[in-house]
């Protein structure tokens, strides 16, 4: 211990005696000055965080305070935690500023300013490999913080493989609107067909918040399933803590770590970047989802066997224009140094030999790949992107042929990417065509777990919801004839001068009160009466095509569809032939319709804040199917972080099992074992790496 | 139309013209260019062979065209910057083209594309990149917004860079000294 600790060591302890002197003294008001002394205390992982035994984890504790206080102590059960983890811990210190940055997961409407001192204890990869509940207490100025762990059991193995299928932002709204445009109601008012993700068996709900908040982004949402633990919004694998740095944060292993460690090979088929929010989930661990440059490069390090979707401009050198990486590595070549077939186009993933191939990354746009839609109706959106780009079909049956060549099994993760892109966008035809898309991979799955054992345990879920329904249907002609009359009665493009005018002649018009002025709200579009509800929805007249896609997206009654959250737009309710953002920001002004986009369409006020140009999540809990091994475990209503410990036990995952390295294991006496409650495997080591 | 009527009023003016002030010029284009808008040229052979044949002058601007920028684009490799504008590093370049639609009603610098982009390209989220841009500084002036096609001249720079301001990373800019509204 370095001389200035030990001054200061024996500075609070004087003062600690001191207190303690006035506490007999001054009874009262001694125990106040004792409460405010002590120092705030962040325990990470989190309070009712749940592990299976063995699952590795990061142990991080953060004592906002000058100095560590002389009584700090952490205890495990009752056991000094530095004895349960056989290691001794990191100490390190850091300042945070209360209102900004990293630490807002924590301080945000708390109240707390200025800037604070943390000092942190930290001991990394450590693990429990016995059932229970484990309580974890920090001493630390005369007072106790403590938070509980819950342990779980490994069960057997009842499925070989896992096909987990994302569909991100796909909620229940999402679903009912891809199922009505694919398959049609027939004329007994029900649906031809259900979608594959709607026969699959089980059913359950999913709530999806993360723990700093109740709105969650792609990133804490998928790492919930990923690691059955709770984030912080944009954050992955991780328990966020107040330091800047975004990469030494406390980490908990994930699906696709505690995958390989069973020897499985794992692969993730997407249409983002693939180090995009949802796909870096399955194996990354960060802060910051954005650091995508190195959430590429811990992929290679674990070695993920089968990557494929966009996102190029990540393995590029910086020195590439077009490039977001900070160096001049080639994540490319270091790829194929290290074994993987690199594929690049649509043509080369097709004349992949499976069977002489285990290791593929393909990626086919600079960033991320376009959608269904621009893909197969607007190719001249898709050129500047990347000129050959597989669909997700393609992409997730090349991947099926490479991962289950594997005895042991494999962990595929399918994401329908775009779904929620083109929520945010509020382009719902390309989203509605993504989720049709990410449904007959579905369809797929299913028929190739039938043919290969039956022991594939496929489910779909979403990460989040959006705001996303169907109200009616709108007749287009109806709607072409009043935009006709209006542009008739005003001069063209004055449609919002006709506006305010007929604003000014109504609070010409009312009566003056002698209290208050009469409220004033500019009149509807009167185009909206183009719209059906209720009896005068109908049924719209989208018909069947191929590959379950409607035959054209062109119909004289499309839907019309309820975004609950969005910035100020201009909505024409035809399909945009270029995918375009509903409003733009001008840099410090407020949100404004796209010019570009519907320009004449029917205006929508906002009612975000006037940053937002596009739409956000919402909170609704999503909908999750699934069927094979283990499936019954979706049943019912659960915390999202429950989806890992149905997908994690279906396969038998057992991280206490792994060997141990020879020289970190340490017997605990069999007391203490006793007193853990044991399990049905009796387990004599604590091992800790 | 427009092409090609620049392209005889230019060819006029440079029949008129004797010495004239290095920046002022006007430099005549090649007689091999298209009278009508250009298309993305992206075989690497004809962007090469536009490039030999141009002789780089240190004292009048150099035209420079989007198509000639790249000498190869591939998804593994991105794009390729071919030697013609390797060579115009430090150079007097200039330039032709449209503002992408910008963050502010006055601009100090902004984004030169080759065909009119509709988006505000800080603004949207999920935009890509068009492969033909340039990132335009003006040198002590300002500019308004508008939608009209402009030239710009200036010093060409290459090399890797993020804006203080925005944070917009580029890899080649054009300092302009001069731009004309065509």
């Amino acid at each position: 211990m370095s001389v200035a600790k030990r001054v200061s060591r024996s500075v609070m302890l004087a003062c600690a005696v001191l207190m303690t002197l006035a506490l007999v003294a001054v009874p009262g008001r001694g125990a106040q000055a004792q409460a405010a002394s002590a120092p705030p205390v962040l325990i990470l992982p989190i309070d009712q965080a749940q592990f299976i035994v063995g699952q590795k984890m990061d142990v991080r504790i953060e004592v906002w305070a000058d100095a560590i206080p002389a009584d700090f102590a952490v205890k495990v059960n009752g056991q000094d935690a530095a004895t349960v983890f056989n290691s001794k811990p990191v100490s390190e210190s850091w300042k945070f500023d209360a209102t900004k940055g990293n630490a807002l997961s924590y301080t945000y409407r708390s109240g707390l300013t200025g800037t604070i001192t943390a000092q942190g204890t930290t001991w990394r990869n450590v693990s429990i490999n016995t059932p229970g509940d484990f309580k974890v207490e920090v001493m630390a100025g005369g007072k106790t913080t403590s938070v509980t762990y819950t342990v779980r059991a490994a069960q057997s193995a009842k499925a070989k493989n896992a096909i987990f299928f994302l569909g991100d932002g796909m909620a229940t709204g999402m679903r009912t609107a891809a199922r009505l445009v694919s398959r049609g109601l027939n004329k007994g008012g029900k649906y031809n067909s259900p979608l594959f993700m709607d026969t699959l068996g089980a059913f359950g709900e999913v709530s999806t918040n993360g723990y700093d908040s109740i709105m969650t982004d792609s990133a804490n949402s998928m790492s919930a399933y990923m690691t059955g633990q709770k984030g912080v919004v944009n954050s992955m694998g991780v328990y966020a803590d107040t330091s800047d740095s975004n990469d030494d944060d406390p980490k908990v292993q994930t699906m696709f770590e505690l995958a390989k460690a069973q020897g499985k090979s794992v692969g993730v088929c997407v249409t983002s970047r693939v180090t995009d929010a949802t796909p870096a989930a399955t194996w990354a661990h960060t802060r910051r989802r954005a650091d995508e440059d190195k959430i590429i490069d811990q992929a290679l390090k674990l070695g993920v066997d089968v990557i494929l979707g966009g996102g190029s401009i990540f393995f590029q050198p910086k020195s590439v224009p077009g490039s977001d990486r900070k160096d001049e590595r080639d994540l490319f070549k270091e790829f194929e140094a290290a074994g993987y077939t690199v594929v690049n186009a649509g043509k080369d993933l097709a004349a992949v030999d499976a069977s002489k191939t285990n290791k593929l990354l393909g990626i086919f746009s600079a960033s991320h790949m376009n959608v269904w839609i621009d893909r197969n109706l607007f190719p001249e959106n898709v050129k500047s992107n990347g000129p050959d780009q597989p669909g997700l079909m393609e992409m997730c049956q090349k991947a099926i042929d490479i991962l289950s060549k594997n005895s042991n099994g494999f962990v595929l993760m399918v994401e329908g990417s775009d779904i929620d892109k083109q929520e945010h966008s509020m382009s719902w035809e390309r989203a509605v065509a993504d989720a049709i898309e990410m449904d007959n991979v579905v369809g797929y799955a299913k028929e190739w777990a039938a043919k290969n054992g039956n022991n594939t345990l496929i489910s779909v879920i979403g990460d989040h919801a959006h705001a996303f329904d169907v109200y009616g249907t709108i007749d287009l002609a109806q709607f072409d004839a009043l935009a006709a009359k209006m542009n008739a009665a005003a001069t063209p493009g004055a449609t919002r001068a006709a506006t305010t005018a007929a604003t000014t002649a109504a609070t010409a018009a009312a009566p003056a009160t002698a209290t208050t002025a009469p409220r004033v709200f500019p009149t509807l579009d009167p185009r909206l009466a183009a719209i059906g509800t209720y009896q005068n929805a109908g049924i719209p007249d989208y018909k069947p095509g191929k590959n379950n896609f409607p035959e054209t997206w062109d119909v004289k009654y499309p839907l019309v569809i309820s975004w609950g959250d969005h910035p100020p737009y201009t909505d024409d309710f035809r399909m945009d032939r270029k995918p375009l953002d509903p409003a733009v920001v001008p840099s410090g002004g407020i949100a404004q319709p796209n010019p570009a986009r519907d320009p004449n369409g029917v205006f929508f006020t906002g009612n975000l804040p006037g940053d937002n140009n596009n739409a956000v999540h919402t909170l609704q809990d999503v909908p999750v199917t699934a069927m094979g091994p283990g499936s019954e475990c979706f049943n019912g209503w659960k915390d999202n972080t429950e989806v890992f410990f149905c997908v994690a036990n279906a396969l038998g995952m057992n991280p206490a099992s792994a060997p141990a390295t020879p020289a970190a294991s340490v017997v605990l006496p069999l007391v203490l074992l006793g007193a853990l409650g044991g399990s049905t495997v009796l387990r004599r080591k604590l091992i800790v790496r | 139309m427009r092409r090609f009527t620049l392209l005889l009023v230019l060819m006029l003016l440079s029949a008129c013209s004797t010495t004239a002030s290095p920046i002022s010029a006007v430099t005549p284009l090649p007689a091999s260019t298209p009278t009508v808008a250009p298309t993305l040229d992206t075989s690497a052979s004809a962007v090469t062979a536009a490039s030999t044949s141009i002789k780089l002058s240190e004292t009048l601007p150099n035209f420079l065209k989007f198509s000639e920028m790249y000498s190869a684009r591939s998804v593994r490799y991105g794009l390729t910057m071919s030697d013609y504008l390797k060579a115009l590093d430090g150079k007097l370049v200039q330039m032709e083209g449209y503002m992408a639609p910008p963050l502010r009603a006055s601009l100090t610098f902004f984004v030169l594309t080759e065909y009119p982009m509709s988006l505000c390209p800080f603004c949207a989220s999920t935009a890509d990149w068009p492969d033909s841009i340039i990132l335009v500084y003006l040198e002590g002036m300002e500019v308004q917004p508008t939608v009209r096609p402009i030239r710009v001249t200036g010093k060409l720079e290459i090399g890797y860079q993020v804006d203080a301001e925005t944070g917009f990373v580029s890899m080649v800019r054009l300092h302009a000294q001069r731009y004309d509204m065509l």
